[in-house]
């Protein structure tokens, strides 16, 4: 026993790793394939099962996604859209955290705020404003923006689809950077070195730009909500 | 040739450590090139409970890391280190909170390896990136050293204090880094 017993450890971990991947690449499938189906089974079923891989497994699963249930504020949320004047408006949440950009490739805003009841208004710099409802196929809303107001809607995207942002200083100069991915590939970005724009690398997602001669990291969703307060 | 075989290396020599080293540095290497290789899902299945996925990491990371003093302090008493007779259920203690510590990095690497991938724009996630993949390799050294025979006497605290600190330094990077930045929530 003790001469197997650290063979039966490895091969249970394995054996877990493998058990959450085929339920990942499960469930993976079922929100753009079938939503009416995870829908269905998220509204009547409740929380646990809402594809049969998961029925499989003993510990209750969830996915990392709870957006797809009846909850009217989701927990996490991803949209990315267009605004209709032009420009590209994305709004993202987490845990209750609402952080909106709006970006044409000459001017962007970034809005922080925070989701209540399916909905959320969200405030940028120097009056610019965003409210927008959160739903569970997309967002649709208002920004206001420089005195003017501009409509926009923004279905429910996946990564590498959505938003990303970069900000570091280098030598003593602050670089930051927000680009809008959406599902067919078109993408818009802003880029500022301190105070002026620099031009704008096109966002390969998963990998690091460079902007202004120095490699940034672009940061998705989960990675720069913490620095946005 | 009698002679010969007399003069072979003692038999505590570090042969039988060869196939736990060389393994463990495969599945390193493997986790690592695996996390470059897979584009990164965004998200994975994990446990029910907490509001999203890092809260899950975090609290699971630091349920493994209390787990892990447990095997420090058990592994100490095994070794004589303190000044406490060993009970008859310190093995048992000492085997199973590994396995409960290491069942419980499973999802948290799942999502980190499946969701996110192997990163280094960054110190944190650079360094994090690497000590997860050198964690699973050391531990599956000593796994697969823990039945050898004629091992020598250093190289099961080695590679019990490197899966140790590497798993400290994985919660360093990660858990605590989600407590200071985002909040103890869950």
């Amino acid at each position: 026993m003790a001469r197997v017993g650290p063979f039966i450890t490895l091969a249970a971990g394995g054996i877990l790793a493998v058990a959450l991947g085929a339920v990942s690449v499960g469930t993976a499938a079922s929100p753009t394939a079938n939503t009416g189906a995870a829908n269905t089974a998220a509204g009547s079923g409740g929380a646990t099962a809402t594809s049969s891989a998961t029925t499989s497994v003993a510990i209750p699963l969830v996915t990392a996604k709870p957006s797809k249930t009846a909850d009217p504020a989701p927990k996490r949320a991803d949209y990315a859209g267009r605004v209709k004047a032009g420009g590209l408006m994305a709004v993202s949440v987490r845990d209750g955290k609402v952080v909106g950009y709006f970006c044409d490739g000459r001017t962007e805003a970034w809005f922080t705020g925070k989701a209540q009841g399916g909905q959320a208004t969200l405030r940028g710099f120097g009056g610019a404003k965003v409210t927008t409802t959160l739903g569970d196929g997309g967002a649709k809303g208002r920004l206001s923006l420089g005195g003017k107001r501009y409509d926009f809607s923004a279905p429910s995207v996946k990564k590498p689809s959505g938003l990303y942002r970069a900000s570091t200083v280098v030598r003593g100069a602050r670089i930051r950077a927000g680009w809008i991915v959406l599902p067919n590939g078109d993408q818009v970005g802003f880029a500022a070195s301190g105070d002026t724009q620099v031009p704008t690398p096109v966002l390969r997602p998963g990998t690091d730009p460079t902007i202004d001669g120095t490699r940034v990291a672009a940061k998705d969703v989960d990675e720069f909500i913490g620095e946005l307060s | 040739m009698t002679a010969t075989m007399q003069l072979r290396p003692p038999k505590r020599g570090l042969a039988p450590l060869l196939v736990p080293l060389l393994a463990g540095g495969l599945v390193a290497l493997a986790l690592g090139v695996y996390g470059r290789a897979h584009p990164p899902a965004g998200y994975a299945v994990g446990l029910a409970g907490f509001s999203g996925a890092l809260p899950m990491k975090a609290w699971l990371t630091t349920g493994v890391l209390l787990l892990a003093f447990v095997q420090l302090g058990s592994a100490l008493v095994m070794y004589g280190r303190l000044p406490v007779a060993a009970p008859p259920w310190l093995g048992p203690l000492h085997r199973w909170s590994g396995r409960a510590a290491f069942v419980l990095t499973i999802p948290v690497a799942f999502h980190c390896l499946y969701a996110l991938g192997l990163r280094y724009d960054d110190a944190r996630v650079l360094v994090h990136s690497l000590l997860g993949c050198f964690f699973y390799g050391v531990f599956t050294a000593k796994m697969l050293a823990l039945p050898k025979r004629g091992l020598p006497g250093w190289s099961l605290p080695v590679l019990g204090g490197l899966v140790f600190t590497s798993l400290v330094g994985l919660w360093l990077t990660s858990s605590l880094w989600f407590f200071t930045t985002i909040g103890v929530t869950f």
